[in-house]
């Protein structure tokens, strides 16, 4: 697979994870395409069960065994260097070594909760340890200063006490600080994080979000950026991907899915998020009904059941293609069939 | 105004799809969930035939527990066969049992003869009371076709797991002990379930004094190592009391120990129940509290009592059999699984009659099917996850 | 604005609830968690008032004291009942606040938690109409079928279980409960946090047509300034368990009065790219209710303390009319609103 360009360092071709369960095949993720570009952040944005986080679990090979990935993901940079032939992560064994290699040393990943990440029975400090002494220094000793510096970067005060100290006694602001800490430790060159603020008050989630700006500008990190809340979106990244029933609809730079959204979904969306510079005692514009469960779906338009643009007899009868409608910018939807070229 | 509501009615959905999942209740949801689990499916039917047959166990034995073979003592079980010597087909049969000494070691044991006795189905023999009442039968599920006019205890025997030096049928002898300790595990845990639902209930509803002094007993109670405790409390009792009583106090001491898992597990339930949002929802809409504690509360708290109580029953069965076996709880003639595994205390009586085992694998797939069937409601108790 | 209601439901006074700390093999009390400290606040005759805060600030025990929920430590819940006259709530026996409580009632945050999965949704809607020996059976069924119409549900699903249906839906069935018995004042406690940006907005969208309908006042217990920014009259801002700011929701957003809903509004990502916030970053984490700061509890964070902050408590104080707010320092500072307030 040829790389697409010199910046790309992950790109998804067409990648799909179903599960198969016992009522069914369940399409979690059914056809995601977008590239992961150096230093910048990618948003997933989408309603719960719209399948975002389990693409990033397929970037890490992290799914349940019935969990089927097909596609390719494909790697083009490894520990800072080019690699010759990329590697498929999609076609590895989920055990194996190069999965481990590239697990917390070229993508590193933050979880929604802090506290299931970390075993509570070791300290912090043993932890973060660990992925450095795996990935980037052997030396106990070394890699205890490595680990001091990072909590010590991601803004913990008394980090030579702190490293000692066990999950528990963190704050939930702390305990998310420690794990940015974790996964940057071994310079991965990919972050990929899951609802990193949902579970923190405001005033911590902007100290969080302010954070990993921080840190990705430093050190030139890619971000994907996993959230549901489109005010995080709009602070934190360059690009946007709108995710709904496992397909991407609608996928630019962050400017425009603000400032021109095409697909009827990211416009309703829009619309609904109650933001307070709209005046106030208003209604809201609301989607009506309710996402659908991913589980033996029709042929259709996943939204068209609650689109108010929906075409009968069109949108209900397939797949709407992949339509680029102005360069870099993607659109899932029937109304744009013949508006533009064909994306992959 | 009316704009919004045609907006808002909109969004019911027109079709009516109503599949039996979305009116299932509970328990026909745990119903589902515990189908699934098949080592629980296969160990429910288990169950159910072992209670089945020892309880009518003078009908499926083809002897009588304390009923003696004189002349048959140390028996080995016996072999049972489906065609004579000749190769013709006979049914099941059974050859008649000679007695042979061997002449250097003059240990006596018995050999098969020519005799053949005939096995059946639903044949006389020794006389019973039906279900211990004073109504007489004397007919056996199965056992040796009899003439006509001769009386069970004679020369026509089979033997279906040996005899035991007093020349008893051991497999009658298990499925009568069968009738004690299956039942005797269902009695001790009713005790339990009762002593501990009330304390443990008592603890976690009233809380502060009587919570602390409950919590402090059980923690008194589970440091008292077992057995000694048990050995203490069995030897306490006199040794001429009847063995009826003897049974209903062994169960009573059994739950007097058993019952600290039960009061904690119900204590924890209740505590976190009276948090849980839809408890204090029925608050707020006016329920009183016996409503509250009737129909919210207990409904929800009682799968998790059904699975903390089959989960304490293997252990039950266990310990009345290690008292017995140690000679502390059930005694001779009371006849118990327990009891008979005492015959195979030394070890030259189990290397010269390893049938009287037999006992442990009973124990053993009683114990696994109570195991299995506690996995399964485990499994099935919370099906809204 | 102030004057389009007058006549308070609730009225709070000098409430407190502090749970006590024990340790030890008998329990000791060592210590309180002030979870609501000395409240006082009023809400009008069909008007929302909003309490926003950070997690574990009290706002959810507040609203479940003036329900009675949890029994407070001291102050006074008034509540007007519907013969017009104020009745204390804290002290009424529990035979008497039973009937209180058909004319309030809560909508919980979790829509999974807060309905009986054994019940059907005619037994859970009809719950508070059995307690009060409202209506027969028959009666009752036509009832709940109404309900459920009202509040966008299906009519025909009566008989389904709460397993069958999605999050949206089933807080439809919490909010059809609680207006049951037609309440006229109605706890909302984080009712849409746990909902879909999409659903969520149809939920807010329901309970403003029904209180405009039923004439509710609503308390609505909320994080999210975005959508208290919407739907409420007043706002309060609560900050480990003391009422820090308490104004009319325009101009809190406009010009609030203390620094940490000043800190608050500009925390709050805008969904604009163009326009990222200048956010004011608070230093370190809240406060542990059970071992407060003196004096002002946010003085460790506040970047205007001044050295009586240490040291006093910042009386509750009516600066402007129906702007009142706790700090030392309201008068002499000039704090920045949300971006599309300040004019």
């Amino acid at each position: 697979m040829k790389r697409p360009s010199e910046d790309v360092i992950l790109a998804m071709e067409d990648v799909k994870v179903h599960f198969d369960m016992d009522e069914g095949l369940l399409k979690a993720v059914d056809g995601v395409d977008f590239v992961i570009k150096k230093g910048r952040t990618l948003g997933i944005v989408g309603e719960s069960g719209c399948g975002k986080s389990v693409t990033t679990n397929a970037i890490f090979k992290i799914l349940p065994k019935y969990g089927l990935i097909s596609g390719n993901i494909w790697l083009y940079e490894k520990d800072g260097k080019e690699l010759e032939e990329p590697i498929n992560i999609a076609e590895l064994n989920p055990t194996g070594d190069v999965i481990r290699s590239i697990r917390g040393g070229n993508i590193s990943m933050i979880f929604q909760e802090p506290m299931k990440a970390f075993s509570p029975v070791h300290t912090i400090g043993n932890q973060i340890m660990e992925t450095i002494m795996l990935h980037v220094e052997p030396d106990k000793k070394k890699a205890r200063e490595i680990c001091v510096e990072a909590l010590r970067a991601v803004g913990i005060s008394n980090p030579e006490q702190r490293v000692d100290e066990y999950p528990h006694q963190l704050s939930g602001g702390m305990r998310q600080r420690a794990m940015i800490a974790m996964a940057l430790a071994s310079k991965p060159s990919i972050l990929i994080a899951d609802e990193p603020t949902t579970a923190l008050d405001v005033t911590i989630q902007a100290q969080v979000l302010d954070l990993i700006n921080n840190l990705k500008h430093e050190n030139n990190t890619s971000v994907i950026f996993i959230t549901h809340d489109l005010g995080v979106i709009a602070e934190m990244s360059d690009d946007v991907a709108v995710m709904y029933l496992g397909k991407i609809v609608e996928s630019c730079d962050v400017d425009t899915l603000f400032y021109n959204p095409q697909h009827p979904y990211t416009r309703a969306l829009l619309k609904s998020i109650p933001t307070a510079d709209k005046q106030h005692k208003g209604r809201f514009e609301s989607i009506r009904g309710t996402v659908p469960y991913a589980m033996n779906l029709p042929v259709q338009c996943g939204f068209c059941d609650r689109c108010d643009e929906a075409i009968k007899g069109v949108c209900d009868k397939g797949y709407p293609p992949n339509v680029e409608i102005e360069p870099g910018h993607f659109v899932r939807c029937f109304k744009f069939a013949d508006k533009g070229t064909e994306g992959k | 105004m009316s704009d919004k509501k045609k907006k808002s009615n909109a969004n019911i959905d027109t079709v009516d799809s109503s599949s039996s999942y979305e009116v299932a209740s509970q328990y026909k949801l745990m119903w589902w969930k515990f189908k699934k689990h098949k080592a629980a499916m296969i160990a429910v039917p288990v169950l159910i035939i072992m209670y089945l047959i020892c309880m009518c166990c003078e009908f499926f034995a083809p002897a009588l527990p304390l009923e003696r073979y004189k002349d048959y003592k140390d028996t080995a079980p016996t072999r049972i066969h489906l065609w004579d010597d000749d190769g013709n087909f006979v049914g099941p049969f059974v050859y008649g049992l000679e007695r042979y000494t061997d002449p250097y070691t003059f240990r006596k044991s018995y050999v098969e003869s020519d005799q053949i006795i005939k096995l059946g189905f639903f044949v006389r023999g020794s006389e019973y009371g039906v279900f211990g009442s004073n109504l007489k039968w004397d007919v056996h599920f199965f056992g040796v076709k009899l003439p006509e006019g001769e009386e069970p205890g004679g020369h026509n025997v089979f033997f279906l797991m040996g005899t035991d030096s007093l020349g008893r049928d051991v497999f009658s002898r298990i499925l009568s002990g069968g009738r004690i300790s299956l039942s005797f595990c269902l009695v001790s845990v009713a005790f339990t379930v009762i002593i501990g639902l009330t304390l443990g209930g008592l603890s976690g509803y009233l809380g502060g004094v009587v919570d602390t002094i409950v919590q402090r007993a059980i923690d008194l109670i589970m440091s008292i190592p077992g057995i000694p405790m048990w050995m203490a409390l069995a030897a306490a009792l006199p040794s001429t009391m009847s063995n009826l009583k003897k049974y209903f106090l062994m169960s009573l001491i059994m739950s007097l120990i058993g019952w600290t898992g039960l009061a904690r597990v119900t204590r924890g339930k209740l505590l976190s129940l009276r948090e849980e949002d839809f408890v204090i929802a029925a608050r707020m809409c006016g329920s009183s509290h016996m409503r509250v504690i009737f129909k919210h509360m207990l409904p929800s708290f009682l799968s998790y009592i059904i699975v903390s109580v089959t989960g304490s029953i293997p252990g039950t069965i266990l310990g009345e059999t290690t008292l017995s076996f140690l000679g502390l709880g059930l005694q001779a003639p009371t006849v118990s699984w327990g009891t008979l595994l005492q015959d195979c205390q030394t070890v030259d009586s189990m290397a010269a009659t390893p049938w009287l085992m037999f006992p442990a694998l009973f124990i053993i797939v009683s114990v696994l099917c109570f195991c299995f069937m506690g996995d399964g409601l485990r499994d099935a108790a919370d099906p809204y996850k | 604005m102030e004057n389009k209601y007058t006549n308070p439901i609730i009225e709070v006074k000098n409430l407190k609830k502090y749970f006590p700390i024990t340790s030890g093999f008998f329990k000791k009390t060592v210590g309180y968690v002030k979870a609501v400290d000395n409240i006082d606040m009023y809400i009008n005759e069909g008007e929302t008032l909003a309490l926003v805060g950070e997690s574990g600030c009290g706002k959810t025990t507040l609203g479940r004291c003036i329900l009675q929920a949890i029994k407070p430590t001291s102050g006074s819940v008034l509540f007007n009942n519907k013969e017009n006259k104020q009745v204390e709530l804290t002290t009424m026996p529990y035979s008497q606040l039973r009937d209180t409580r058909r004319d309030m009632q809560m909508i919980f945050q979790d829509p999974y938690a807060s309905l009986d999965p054994r019940m059907t949704v005619l037994n859970i809607i009809s719950e508070p109409l059995i307690c009060h020996h409202l209506m027969g059976p028959a009666e009752r069924r036509e009832y709940v079928k109404e309900l459920m119409v009202t509040v966008g549900l299906n009519p025909r699903h009566l008989e389904r279980y709460p397993h069958a249906f999605s999050g949206g839906q089933r807080q439809r069935i919490g909010i059809a409960r609680a207006l049951a018995t037609k309440p006229r004042f109605v706890v909302c406690d984080e009712a849409v946090a746990a909902l879909d940006v999409s659903v969520q907005a149809q939920v807010l969208n329901l309970l403003m047509d029904l209180q405009e309908k039923m004439n509710l006042s609503y308390l609505f217990i909320s994080h999210d300034l975005g959508v208290v920014s919407h739907i409420s009259d007043r706002v309060g801002v609560m900050y480990v368990g003391h009422m820090v700011e308490l104004a009319d929701t325009v101009k809190l957003f406009a010009r609030p009065m203390h620094p940490y809903t000043e800190a608050l509004l500009s925390a709050k990502p805008v969904a604009d790219p163009r326009n990222k916030s200048r956010r004011i970053m608070l230093e370190g984490d809240v406060a542990n209710p059970a071992h407060l700061p003196s004096g002002c509890p946010f003085h460790p964070r506040c970047r205007y303390a001044k050295d009586i902050c240490k040291e006093q408590l910042p009386e509750w104080r009516e600066l402007e009319p129906g702007h009142y707010v706790a700090c030392h320092c309201a008068q002499d500072l000039q704090l920045h609103g949300m971006r599309g307030y300040e004019k």
